[in-house]
């Protein structure tokens, strides 16, 4: 187990690179280059001052070298500062991440701790009412556009009902206590959560009918055990391991739907940051939102993985 | 010889079309599709649908005139729900085939001679695949300004590895395949073994890819054009008619302004989805993919 | 043989399959009593019927495809079994009566230890604690002949060998000492000097605990060794029964004579004898036909 963390690690650093690669080629690709941002048309300044700025901020180095310069000084938590805000990026990067990491992963662990259940009883009772219902929750949420699904509750929760707040973390001008936070998440977490049920209710009803055709199902009630040890001893563990791989897959989807999420709800998160950013023209902010959107993809795979492993004995082993 | 070929062939096809009607609800998404892709193309002449021109009615609730209403700016929405669709799934359909041109070769050349090629192309996959592709879009989209081309070069770029992965995966069991071995051993050619040896094989699987690569396409487009950063105004898609719904003030009072268009791209997605279930079962009874 | 006491009357045993061709008969009024500590051998081909008949028994068919008929009877020691709710079945399989499958790896849950599965039938049926459990299935593991059984047990199965794994559904089965054990096909997947191991052992432990065995199997040789008494099954019917020497020294049904003639044997250069035609479908069975034309 050790070593195959290790090794899954070195694989994650690998693609950290890649990521960090691919990101800078976009950036450099932009529109604009960082000087004219700082060096606005009509400043003053002389050539000689605009090429002393670009050499101090090594812009007249080959890009590799840029590249490398870069990565070098955001391996040390130093992102650039954002051209809008005028702030450190890590800093508006550290503010945004705990709403976004709040939102998703609550919603993950939401969305499985309806799906599991609900899948197993449908596979449990394979084409019974519960497995039809299933399969058209299944069906709506594979096809619903989370934006859409957002307007649906906000106008059904917020403005027809006024149950719910449609916008923000907390109340306005309030110093912000959990339930004020339980009721401003309850929408764009459910809006997340029915993104995502339907493909693991489905995933884990396929793999209960699977599993409950095993042999040591078979082993399990021969030895006289209850429909319930059978259930959630024999079957769930083995279940789950399909159910844990989809999950890993939705990963990115589901940090990259709650940038459309946040910014309906003005959820003051990584994603409406996102948005600003890319509104303002903002690279610094924008590259590092990338990066550490997708090292949260990353961890949250290797977590996963692990995960598996433990679930699954046999690979363990081979590891 | 060449009688017998087709005979098999057609055999092969009443097979499938067979396990696909057997499907009701994949016919029932394929007939609501194809009623579709009509109405979008056939109502606008009927209707003669202005999508474009600007009346004095200005965010006007349903009509006799305008069934739909009117936006913000006075537009027709019927008609920009027609063009709109028709945009909409272009792009869809069009940006996917994108990611199959990248996708499918990719992944054939790194199932067919594994090493290097398997490892770079992989990889590549990987780390595409953990950037999130709405967050990638978004870049791109900043990188090129959007339009019509532009959106469907961004979602096909970003989307490729999903062919990818599916092609790779088939092709490592198809190269071990007998006939493979048998054209390797007379001394075919790499590329004409991948072109005429492999690739029929792998199409089934490339197929149903391309149907399931449909819907995620429009709802990528339509979740940029939603977040007004995808089709421009005036041009209308599904996705930018639902920008307007940005302000709480229209999803309060101006329902007709955003749910249309919302249930047309929730209609769509699940009738390709059931179609692409059916397809599934049908070109290939044992693998589920998907 | 009939001072020994009765422990298991399975009369008119009928049990039907619902398929899309309609309901189809795979097990066609099976009569047969064993006595503590008797072995009855089930013998006939794949699809004959006596896989399904076994399940019958521990009532482990899928009640939505399939079904026993109301006039069939089960009686354990005087019980009768098809009449039960899955509830109080449940609490009678792996008790009263156990049953051991033919293939070992897939038998076993692969991510549950050893340890973890033999402690369930104590635990289930004899309320002890875990702990407890524990030493007793320890010392199963030991009576089964598994060597080092306190570290095999905190194992997976697929660290065990295939003799090794068979050994320990053996113990899993024998736990609460069963009046009644169905063996499936138990040796198949296993190589034929463990085998005759495994086979031994049951023997063994069958006198030990006065079990009686139900020892289904396609393998005329196993029938010989093992059995006091034989049931032919062919089609779903059971064609044949006596004790196995009358059996093998004179049988009456002509299947059962082709089944003997099919055994190979060392001094013959004859050509292996084989049965004529296919097992028949069950679709064609609908109007009985039992091969005696």
């Amino acid at each position: 187990m050790g070593r195959y963390i290790v090794k899954r690690l070195l694989t994650a650093i690998v693609a950290f690179f890649g990521i960090t690669i691919i990101t800078y080629i976009l950036a450099s690709l932009m529109p604009g280059t960082p000087l004219d941002m700082l060096v606005q048309p009509g400043s003053g300044l002389s050539a000689e001052e605009i090429a002393e700025i670009e050499h101090r901020m090594g812009l007249d180095q080959p890009l590799i070298v840029q590249y490398f310069y870069w990565l070098g000084n955001m391996l040390q938590g130093n992102f650039g500062t954002s051209y809008s805000q005028y702030r450190p990026v890590w800093d508006l990067l550290m503010d945004r991440i705990g709403p976004t990491l709040l939102l998703s992963i609550s919603s993950l662990v939401i969305a499985l701790l309806i799906a599991v259940p609900l899948g197993t009883i449908a596979g449990y009772k394979a084409y019974s009412g519960w497995d039809y219902g299933s399969t058209i929750i299944a069906f709506i949420g594979r096809g619903a556009p989370t934006f859409f699904v957002a307007l649906l509750l906000i106008y059904v929760f917020s403005i027809q009902l006024g149950w719910l707040p449609a916008s923000g973390m907390y109340d306005a001008g309030s110093t912000g206590s959990f339930t004020q936070l339980v009721a401003h998440m309850a929408l764009p977490c459910a809006t997340m959560v029915l993104a995502n049920i339907g493909v693991f209710t489905r995933q884990m009803r396929n793999s209960a009918v699977e599993c409950l055709s095993e042999d040591y199902i078979r082993t399990a009630r021969a030895k006289g055990m209850s429909e319930k040890t059978v259930l959630f001893k024999h079957m769930l563990r083995n279940a789950l391991q399909p159910v844990v791989t989809s999950a890993g897959l939705a990963l990115p989807s589901l940090v990259g739907g709650s940038i459309v999420i946040e910014q309906i709800f003005a959820w003051p998160g990584m994603g409406t940051l996102m948005l600003r950013s890319i509104q303002g023209r903002d690279y610094p902010t924008i590259m590092g939102i990338t990066v550490l959107i997708s090292v949260v993809v990353l961890v949250g795979n290797v977590l996963l993985d692990i995960l598996y492993r433990l679930l699954d004995p046999r690979i363990g082993d081979k590891a | 010889m060449k009688q017998s070929k087709t005979i098999v062939k057609d055999a092969y096809l009443r097979d499938t079309i067979e396990r696909f009607t057997r499907h009701k609800m994949a016919v029932v998404g394929l007939v609501v599709l194809v009623l579709e892709i009509v109405l979008l193309f056939l109502l606008p002449v009927l209707l003669g649908s202005k999508p474009n021109e600007i009346t004095p009615y200005f965010s006007a609730a349903p009509s006799a005139e305008f069934p739909l209403g009117t936006d913000t700016t006075g537009r027709d929405l019927l008609a920009r729900l027609l063009y709109g669709g028709q945009t909409s799934l272009g792009i869809g359909l069009l940006a996917v085939l994108v990611q199959a041109i990248i996708g499918i070769p990719l992944g054939i050349i790194a199932g067919y001679y594994r090493g290097t090629a398997e490892v770079v192309i992989m990889r590549l996959a990987d780390i595409f695949n953990s950037i999130p592709n709405m967050c990638l879009n978004l870049v791109l989209v900043t990188v090129f300004s959007p339009s019509f081309w532009t959106i469907v070069m961004v979602i096909g770029i970003t989307g490729w590895p999903s062919f990818t992965r599916l092609l790779y995966s088939s092709v490592l069991s198809i190269r071990e395949k007998e006939y493979v071995e048998a054209a390797r051993a007379i001394g075919t050619k790499n590329s004409t073994i991948m072109i005429q040896y492999i690739l029929p094989n792998a199409l089934s699987p490339a197929l149903v890819a391309f149907t399931f690569g449909v819907p995620s396409a429009i709802l990528s487009e339509s979740a940029l054009s939603f977040l007004g950063l995808g089709i421009q105004i005036p041009q209308s898609t599904w996705g930018n008619m639902l920008n307007a719904a940005q302000s709480l003030a229209v999803v309060a009072t101006q329902p007709w302004m955003w749910i249309p268009p919302g249930l047309c791209i929730l209609i769509t997605l699940i009738s390709i989805n059931l179609f692409g279930d059916g397809l599934r079962d049908a070109l290939d009874p044992k693998t589920k993919v998907g | 043989m009939s001072e020994k006491q009765t422990v298991l009357e399975v009369k008119n045993l009928t049990v039907s399959f619902y398929t899309k061709a309609g309901k189809l008969t795979a097990v066609n009024g099976i009569n047969f009593d064993l006595h503590a500590g008797e072995t009855l051998a089930i013998v006939g081909e794949s699809g004959c019927g006596k896989s399904v008949t076994s399940m019958a028994i521990m009532r482990l068919l899928d009640e939505k495809t399939s079904e026993i008929a109301p006039t069939s009877s089960v009686k354990l020691k005087g019980e009768e079994l098809t009449k039960l709710s899955n509830k109080e079945m449940s609490k009678i399989r792996g008790n009263a009566i156990s049953m051991v499958f033919q293939d070992s790896l897939t038998s076993l849950n692969p991510t549950l230890t050893i340890m973890s599965q033999m402690v369930e039938p104590f635990m289930r049926h004899q309320g002890m604690k875990r702990k407890e459990a524990e030493k007793q299935a320890v010392e199963m593991l030991r009576k089964v002949g598994i060597p080092n059984p306190e570290v095999r047990a905190k194992q997976y199965p697929h660290e065990l060998s295939g003799g090794m794994r068979q050994r320990v559904i053996i113990a899993m089965a024998l736990s609460c000492k069963p009046a009644v054990l169905i063996c499936d096909e138990p040796t198949t997947a296993l190589d034929v000097t463990i085998q005759a191991q495994v086979l031994r052992m049951v023997n063994d432990l069958k006198k030990d605990l006065d079990t009686a065995v139900i020892f289904i199997t396609h393998d005329m040789g196993v029938v010989a060794e093992m059995a006091d008494r034989v049931m032919v099954m062919y089609g779903g019917n059971s064609v044949e029964k006596g004790s196995c020497y009358d059996l093998f020294t004179n049988p009456l049904h002509p299947y059962t004579k082709g089944l003997l003639a099919s055994i190979p044997k060392i001094n013959d250069n004859s050509r292996l004898f084989t049965i004529k035609g296919t097992v028949p479908s069950l679709k064609d069975m609908l109007c009985g036909a039992d091969g005696q034309e």
